[in-house]
């Protein structure tokens, strides 16, 4: 079974090991046919020049899945039974972009027998603009 | 405002679809063997599949006036509750939970709750995006 971390392992300040992902035309639009939600701002380059970001952008949810990932590498089963994520989404993202996925540990504390830790996350692209931030936490 | 509730099954070539999009490997989601596999004691699916099944245009589709396309997803939240089995079906329950403006733009809050086989509530997504001008 793969080793998670433990509350006691972790303390406030401290920061998760971060995730590297690099954006592609061909990963959108795998997701989209996993989704089958066919937003053409997604995957039709011709309809996606004519709106203000003038390019296909990936959909929020996928990107976001890079932050639950991040968050299940680290908590496993606590993640899928106890986990909050509450982010804004900033910035679009476009194929080719690279971003780098991280969280810090705001708060930690237990209440009788559950633990309640909340982190600071965050997801940035190759400029450094915060494209997503908000909280995810876990309780258990 | 609630939606008709509707039932979506997780199969396992979609969950592998959408393994591969988000370059997820966890053996949560992948391991097949007894010996190393999870608490859980079988994979189950990312819980942010929740974002496969309770999609605008899932949800939309039951209703006349639907929103032109290019909604943009400005905020969400999540919470997990419960695992789903891989090949579970989740039934679908569905509501505008917020409306508002702000700087002249209509933002909707759409909320979705998936409950597993076991009649347990699984996952909620609250989706807040722009509800695009007709142009």
């Amino acid at each position: 079974m793969k080793t998670r971390l433990e509350p006691d392992e972790i303390g406030v300040g401290q920061e998760l090991h971060p995730l590297k992902k690099i954006i592609t035309q061909e990963k959108i639009n795998t997701y989209v046919s996993a989704a089958e939600d066919y937003n053409p701002i997604h995957v039709d380059p011709e309809f996606a020049k004519k709106t203000p970001f003038k390019s296909t952008i990936a959909p929020g949810y996928q990107v976001l899945a890079y932050l639950s990932e991040m968050m299940s590498r680290d908590f496993g089963e606590k993640w899928i039974t106890g986990g909050v994520m509450d982010v804004r989404l900033l910035k679009p993202v476009f194929p080719g972009d690279e971003l780098h996925i991280g969280g810090r540990l705001a708060e930690k504390k237990k209440e009788k027998s559950a633990y309640f830790i909340s982190f600071e996350v965050w997801i940035k692209n190759q400029r450094d603009e915060d494209v997503v931030v908000g909280h995810a936490s876990v309780t258990y | 405002m609630e939606f008709p509730t509707y039932r979506y099954t997780l199969r396992p070539d979609i969950i592998k679809t959408y393994l591969e999009a988000v370059e997820e490997s966890d053996s949560l989601y992948t391991d097949e063997e007894q010996d190393t596999q999870s608490l859980f004691g079988h994979p189950v699916v990312p819980p942010t599949t929740i974002a496969i099944y309770v999609t605008p245009s899932r949800v939309l589709k039951t209703i006349k006036n639907k929103p032109p396309s290019g909604l943009i997803q400005t905020g969400q939240r999540f919470e997990f509750y419960h695992p789903i089995r891989i090949g579970e079906t989740v039934t679908v329950k569905a509501s505008i939970d917020d409306l508002y403006q702000k700087k002249g733009r209509n933002y909707v809050v759409l909320k979705g709750e998936g409950v597993n086989e076991q009649g347990q509530r699984a996952a909620v997504s609250y989706l807040t995006f722009i509800w695009p001008s007709q142009s």
